[in-house]
């Protein structure tokens, strides 16, 4: 069976003033469809870059220098610019951080949603909006005829959240993109959220990659992890085997930070210095000048050590259970 | 709605008598009437009886009351130099000024608008850098020169348009304007082209900031990731977006160009308001400066109520808001 | 004991918008109250002793950050006082609030806001102390080395302008600037949000270290958790304005009492807990149910008879000091709220709280558009219906008739509903704690603000909240709040 979404070396650089950054570097991973795979990072990992990457929407002075994206067996790369525009919002479709910023202020939630159906199908504006108002029922928003009406401001941010998944729910793509879309929403609705995205995936089998830089959320919602680190990934494996058994010193180091995890008031274990400039990397391992168990070998590329479903990129990774 | 109207009228009405006792405190420091008026050779009698006729030698709250009462009637007093009505003579010639004035907004939107949005979504392009340069020009070259170098180049050397006047008046939709006629069209582009290149030079940088922001967004970049082309997203979220605070400075633009049209109607010899205000100012005809000024702030708070509603309209996140 | 550093009594904060000029002469002669009031803060107790760290915890909305300044004397309150050390923080002088101490400090969220960008970092940290006196001319330049020393970052910092440091770093350089006014008390808001895991693990070990050292008392607000429980004593959860629950974070995290600050719990997605933990709704998903209806109603009565079905546990005692006292009833649905099931119905309820006011709020605004064009039911009626609605969640004694009578009225669909809303959110709020209730009955207004953001409250004319009426509970509940 083809892969909802499988990333291959997906690569892309930022040509700056001061120099070339490569933001995503020779990026893998792939998705099966009803899964939802978290990928995990602090602010500039590239984790975000990784999913604008995926829909081909890097804006200047970025592009994308290398790589595969292949949804459903498709590859994106390949397109033609109005060819991938097509597949936006159909096959692939992505939701936003803040749900106060997604929306347009000044347009109606229904009209917005109808733009987005007919821009992909040929259909009556009335009928847009039936189908507008299905797919807000499906992501659980009650009154969904009346919601149409109102304008962003009107609605509650949760509200506005699940708005925004049910545009991208619209055309049932094979993959949506998620980027830390609970982080700007409390705790009690963000855990509404995670519930009906899991029972959205379980039930329509989309393919989800949730970009968050909070272990917990993750290890709560995602089937599996990626772990990045200054543009690449560093660890990927199942969410129990990457949570319960890290292997890379980095993944060991940021699941130590969280606090929830020691006695209240004891030392946290904390990573040194700070996250890196992508401008000027050392090399070979970029986690090298953090990493407590880095040796003169983490001068070179790190090695892909798989084990199972279990990868690491990493010279000397924790011992393997 | 309706409270807002009503709240904002009141608001109207106590800012324009605030403003009618400035005019007139105003227009008095300016000088006696009559010593330009009057023959300098004439006698202190005559010239006494001048004074008495005008009420010149009443108390300024008195002539001040006197000119109050006469307004609820309906008049604006006389004008001391034609000695006609204000009323009359400012109306036989607004019609030029608001024809001028027309054409001049037109051509700024038209033009400023589009050019704005250009230079906004292609920052980086070579057209766009030639539209800001040029829009910086816009507003920094005064408008008088370039009004001159206009007649200089088009009605001197080429000979093709008229250096000044107004063109032929004609009939249209029963009002008589020289827009319904080709010799008018003739003689109104020139002036038009030059009052608006301010107006056009900010609309073009008003609106290409906006887009240059709104096409940041997250909305923009949602809608671009439901595959919406880019023309879409520009006519359908950006544009009413951006369309807010350029609402606003067109209605203040909108007010200034027509009470500024001064200098453009001087260069010109457009024979509208602005050369009437002047001509009464050097010759101290208070009514017709007093009724000109109440005029212009008519103008304005009229200007803003509209864009107030206006805003209203495009931005549901504004309610107007009334007592109740 | 401690003598109390810091004591708050009985606060509360309004913030009024006023309307315009003309208006406000029209209200004055007609005698209307002028301008909208939201309540941010009603009747906050604490105190904080020398060297305890205090957490404030909540959700967005819930005043937390306004008590935060009101402690730091960037705010006056509305009623009550605030004390350090006896000595009020700050007091209000015609327009202005003057503020009488510089003993209490604040950090605030973005470090990326808070440091002037074009202020070396040194004469940021040195220029509250010198401008106080606090340290001698001389001696400044040193005390800023040792400022930047103590709180981990290199002294030849000092010549280095904002933009050079990371996020972390800008953070450990508000810090430092807050310790150089040496405070009595820190007021931390948000202060470890806006960086990342690793920073904020790095930035909360450097808090730690300080208050070994330096014995430091803080109030540390947030609305994470699990950071609170790490480095604080003390912790009061807050909800709508109020304190709901105030304990040792030991005894809060091992036993939380009132349903509010369970339901928070209950919807933390935990580290490790493996997947799925957070799953909230059980046996009720909206998308499952019907389409068609108000189905925001059925999911809110449906709750109700969960609610009541909670077995009874044990009276947990103790020296926790709670919010208010505890009327009979409210004893009750304690117990009731303490099954696990209906904790996290109460969690879905209070985002649910939410959808009903943007429910209210949205139907106002339909109705008053198709208000000419209206059904069956006169303009009369629906108007009633809509103010029913807003009342409904007020719990006036009228609500229900009118409601009702609309019902029995041939009304159109939309006006059922919206009775169907009000009935519904009846039966809901009769099946909660009635403190609780209270809570967002004055509360109401607030979240309105909130969710009309630039709309204004005035747009919907707050319905002033009436004696509360519950007919049933007969609790003689002597405090009551006024719009």
């Amino acid at each position: 069976m083809t892969k909802a979404l499988d990333v291959r070396g997906l690569t892309t650089r930022f040509e700056t003033r001061s120099g070339d950054v490569t933001a995503v570097n020779n990026v893998s991973f792939s998705v099966e469809r009803g899964r939802i795979m978290g990928l995990v990072g602090e602010s500039g990992s590239g984790k975000s870059v990784t999913g604008f990457s995926i829909l081909g929407l890097v804006e200047e002075p970025g592009h994308i220098s290398g790589g595969e994206v292949l949804v459903e067996g498709q590859d994106l790369r390949a397109l033609k610019p109005e060819a991938l525009r097509k597949l936006r919002g159909s096959k692939v479709a992505m939701v936003f951080q803040d749900p106060m910023m997604t929306l347009n202020p000044v347009l109606r939630i229904g009209d917005q949603m109808a733009m987005a159906v007919r821009v992909h199908e040929n259909m009556s504006k009335r009928a847009a909006w039936e189908r507008a108002r299905e797919a807000l029922e499906i992501v659980g928003i009650p009154a969904a005829g009346e919601r149409l009406k109102a304008y962003p401001h009107q609605l509650s941010g949760g509200m506005r959240q699940r708005v925004a998944i049910a545009t991208a729910l619209l055309h049932r793509p094979a993959v949506i993109i998620a980027d830390e879309p609970t982080t700007a929403l409390d705790v009690s609705i963000q855990s509404q959220i995670l519930a009906e995205v899991r029972r959205l995936a379980d039930e329509t089998g989309t393919a989800i990659v949730w970009v968050t830089h909070d272990l917990a959320v993750i290890s709560s919602l995602a089937d599996d992890i990626c772990v990045m680190y200054a543009g690449r990934i560093v660890e990927r494996g199942t969410a129990e085997d990457v949570i319960a058994a890290p292997r890379h010193p980095y993944t060991v180091g940021l699941i130590g930070s969280v606090p929830s995890l020691h006695e209240p008031g004891a030392h946290l274990p904390q990573i040194p210095g700070s996250t890196p400039q992508l401008a000027n990397l050392p090399s070979g391992c970029p986690f090298r000048p953090r990493c407590p168990r880095a040796s003169d070998l983490c001068a070179t590329e790190p090695p892909l050590i798989e084990t199972g479903s279990h990868s690491v990129s990493c010279h000397r990774p924790m011992e393997a259970p | 709605m309706l409270g807002f109207l009503v709240q904002r009228l009141l608001q109207a009405v106590v800012v324009i008598f605030a403003m009618s006792i400035i005019v007139f405190l105003g227009v008095y420091a300016i000088g006696n009437p009559i010593d330009v008026m009057i023959d300098p050779g004439a006698t202190q009698a005559i010239r006494q009886k001048l004074i008495e006729q005008y009420g010149l030698d009443q108390p300024l709250w008195q002539q001040y009351w006197t000119f109050l009462s006469n307004v609820v009637h309906g008049d604006l007093g006389t004008s001391m130099v034609y000695n006609v009505s204000v009323i009359k003579l400012v109306f036989s010639r607004l019609p030029a000024t608001v024809e001028l004035v027309f054409v001049a907004v037109m051509i700024a939107t038209l033009i400023g608008i589009p050019a704005g949005i250009y230079a906004g979504y292609r920052p980086n392009s070579l057209l766009a850098r030639a539209i800001m340069a040029l829009s910086v020009l816009g507003f920094s070259v005064p408008t008088f020169w370039i009004g001159m170098l206009l007649v200089m180049a088009f009605a001197v050397n080429l000979g093709w348009l008229p250096s000044g006047g107004r063109g032929d008046v004609s009939s249209f939709l029963g009002l008589r304007t020289s827009l319904a006629t080709v010799d008018g069209w003739r003689h109104v582009i020139m002036p038009a082209f030059n009052l608006s290149l301010f107006m056009m030079g900010l609309l073009i940088r008003l609106t290409r900031a906006g887009m240059v922001e709104a096409m940041q967004t997250d909305y923009v970049k949602f809608a671009r990731a439901q595959g919406l082309p880019d023309r879409q997203i520009v006519f359908s979220h950006v544009l009413r977006n951006i369309s807010i605070p350029i609402v606003t400075v067109f209605g203040l633009e909108l007010g200034s160009t027509l009470a500024f049209a001064v200098v453009t109607e001087s260069v010109f010899n457009w024979p509208g308001i602005g050369k009437l205000i002047i001509d009464s100012i050097l010759q101290l005809d208070r009514p017709v400066m007093v009724t000109y000024l109440i005029l212009v702030v008519i103008l304005f708070v009229l200007i803003n109520l509209v864009v107030d509603i206006v805003y209203a309209q495009l931005d549901p996140r504004v309610r107007l808001k009334g007592g109740k | 004991m401690n003598q109390p550093l810091l004591k708050i009594e009985g606060v509360h904060k309004r913030f009024t918008r006023k309307s315009g000029l003309v208006m406000q002469g029209i209200d004055r002669l007609t005698g209307r109250p002028s301008g909208s009031t939201v309540h941010a803060l009603s009747d906050i107790s604490l105190s904080v002793t020398e060297g305890e760290v205090l957490g404030l915890v909540g959700e967005s909305g819930c005043g937390k950050s306004t008590l935060g300044r009101i402690i730091s004397g960037i705010y006056t309150p509305s009623d009550g006082e605030v004390f350090l050390k006896g000595a009020p923080v700050a007091r209000k002088r015609g327009n202005n609030v003057e503020k009488l101490t510089t003993k209490v400090q604040m950090i605030h969220q973005d470090p990326f806001a808070s440091l002037n960008p074009r202020m070396k970092v040194g004469e940021t940290i040195a220029e509250g102390p010198r401008i106080h006196g606090i340290v001698k001319a001389n001696a400044v330049r040193a005390r800023v080395r040792s400022l930047l020393q103590q709180v981990g970052l290199e002294a030849a910092y000092a010549d280095r302008l904002p933009h050079q440091f990371s996020g972390g770093q800008r953070q450990r350089i508000a810090i430092a600037r807050a310790l150089a006014m040496e405070p009595e008390l820190l007021v931390l808001d948000e202060a470890v949000a806006s960086l990342d895991v690793s920073i904020q693990a790095q930035v909360l070990n450097l808090f730690m270290d300080l208050r070994r050292e330096l014995g430091l008392t803080a109030i540390f607000i947030s609305h994470d958790l699990s950071v609170v429980r790490h480095v604080c004593d003390r912790v009061a959860i807050m909800y709508l304005g109020r304190i709901v629950e105030l304990a040792s974070a030991e005894e809060l995290y091992a036993r939380p009492l009132h349903p509010y600050t369970k339901a928070l719990f209950a919807s933390i997605p935990k580290l490790g807990a493996g997947r799925g933990s957070f799953q909230p709704i059980e046996g009720r998903s909206l998308a499952a149910q019907p389409a068609e209806g108000l189905r925001l109603s059925s999911a809110l009565s449906d709750g109700r008879t969960e609610m009541q079905n909670g077995a009874a546990a044990p009276e947990t005692g103790g020296s926790r000091q709670r919010a208010g006292g505890m009327p009979p009833q409210r004893r009750r649905h304690r117990r009731d709220t303490e099954n696990g099931g209906s904790m996290i119905e109460f969690s879905n309820r209070i985002a649910e709280i939410n959808d009903i006011l943007c429910a209210v709020n949205m139907l106002q605004w339909d109705a008053r558009v198709m208000m000419p064009a209206g059904g069956a039911a006169t303009r009369g009626q629906q108007i009633a219906t809509l103010k029913a609605m807003a009342r409904g969640l007020l719990l006036d004694g009228a609500t229900e008739e009118t409601a009702e009578a609309v019902l029995a009225s041939n009304a159109t669909e939309r006006n059922r509903r919206a009775a169907e809303a009000v009935l519904s959110a009846r039966k809901w709020h009769m099946s909660v704690p009635p403190e609780l209730l209270k809570r967002q009955d004055e509360n109401l207004d607030h979240r309105r603000a909130c969710l009309g953001q630039g709309a204004g409250g005035r747009r919907f004319q707050p319905v002033p909240a009436a004696p509360f009426r519950n007919r049933d509970a007969g609790a003689a509940n002597g405090r009551r709040h006024r719009l």
